[in-house]
């Protein structure tokens, strides 16, 4: 895998994929471990859940997770520069224009159907990034911990949601 | 150049402190709105563009960067976004050995499943902000179904959402 190929999938997932971080992650799971097989599920998930206890955003520490494991420290940068310079120069140009936009009745109603979408890409990121762990055999384990994730994410904070969840599955053997 | 550093400083606080997209948004009201640099207004048009664009949720600081400094403020917000990612590579390096453990790889796959759950706790209160009638409500069932079973690039999505949101406008 030549580090031009790793750039390509990343600036797709990074810059055509909307909805936020967990859409964006669902796209490169479906592409690098379903249809390309340049990592196992295992070393996908090894990526995000250590991007998920790296304070700051975590996609960006999940994208330079990914290229590190692919490629060393230069597929890291390459990863993080590629996913994260399109969509912040995208970001700053609508913010330019955004009082004119919000201004004109006909975009304000696109952008609310737009929002409705980006909500529902994110739901169905959820179940993509799920679903693999879902289908081992271990349906109500895996039940049991998306709900130990959505309550307590009501109450502590998302580190100790994840180190809950670790603890869980380190202890809640596969019998 | 001291603005441009006071800035990174402030993004970098709000990031270096979060662990998920919009857990920044306290830090950024106390240190920017609270000091008059920022009005609310400007924060909530800058959280519409961040979710309105691709990349992070979190992205919608590079807006607020935007807002308050031009393209340099941008930079600095870019920066600052950027810089904390860098620090999963140790994580990786430490840990990375073990992950083929059974022990281990079960802990992976939890959290996997896990930050499933926690996701939806951010998901559901913009769902919640996003229905006010029963075309939203399509949208979301479509994109999700849309989002599972088929390729199609999330960016056309996204653009048919806002053409029908507009073409019911219309016709009311």
């Amino acid at each position: 895998m030549y580090l031009g190929d790793l750039a390509r999938v990343m600036l797709r997932a990074g810059t055509l994929t909307f909805g936020g971080g967990n859409p964006t992650t669902a796209a490169l799971q479906r592409e690098m471990v379903e249809e390309r097989h340049w990592l196992s599920g295992t070393e996908f998930a090894l990526a995000y859940t250590l991007s998920r206890i790296t304070p700051g955003t975590n996609l960006f520490a999940c994208c330079s997770a990914l290229g590190y494991l692919l490629r060393g420290w230069s597929g890291a940068l390459t990863c993080l520069l590629i996913a994260s310079v399109p969509s912040s120069l995208i970001t700053a140009l609508l913010t330019l224009g955004m009082d004119r936009i919000l201004a004109w009745p006909a975009a304000v109603a696109m952008m609310h159907g737009a929002i409705a979408v980006a909500v529902g890409l994110s739901f169905g990121s959820l179940w993509t990034l799920a679903a693999p762990y879902l289908q081992q055999g271990a349906i109500v384990r895996g039940v049991a911990l998306i709900a130990l994730g959505f309550g307590l994410g009501y109450v502590v904070s998302p580190i100790w949601v994840l180190a809950a969840c670790a603890a869980a599955g380190y202890f809640w053997s596969q019998a | 150049m001291t603005e441009f550093l006071l800035l990174y400083l402030v993004f970098l606080k709000a990031t270096l402190s979060s662990f998920s997209g919009m857990t920044a948004l306290p830090i950024l009201r106390e240190e920017l709105v609270a000091t008059h640099r920022l009005t609310d207004r400007q924060l909530n048009t800058a959280i519409v563009v961040g979710r309105l664009t691709p990349g992070p949720k979190g992205g919608y600081i590079v807006s607020v960067g935007q807002t308050i400094g031009g393209w340099r403020g941008a930079t600095a917000a870019w920066l600052a976004m950027v810089t904390p990612a860098l620090l999963v590579l140790p994580l990786l390096y430490w840990l990375g050995r073990h992950a083929k453990t059974p022990a281990v790889k079960r802990s992976l796959d939890a959290v996997m499943l896990g930050s499933a759950g926690l996701s939806l706790t951010a998901v559901l209160p913009l769902a919640r902000d996003a229905i006010d009638g029963p075309m939203p409500v399509f949208l979301i069932a479509a994109a999700t179904l849309l989002f599972i079973l088929s390729k199609v690039e999330t960016v056309w999505l996204i653009l048919a959402g806002g053409v029908l949101m507009l073409g019911v406008k219309m016709l009311n």
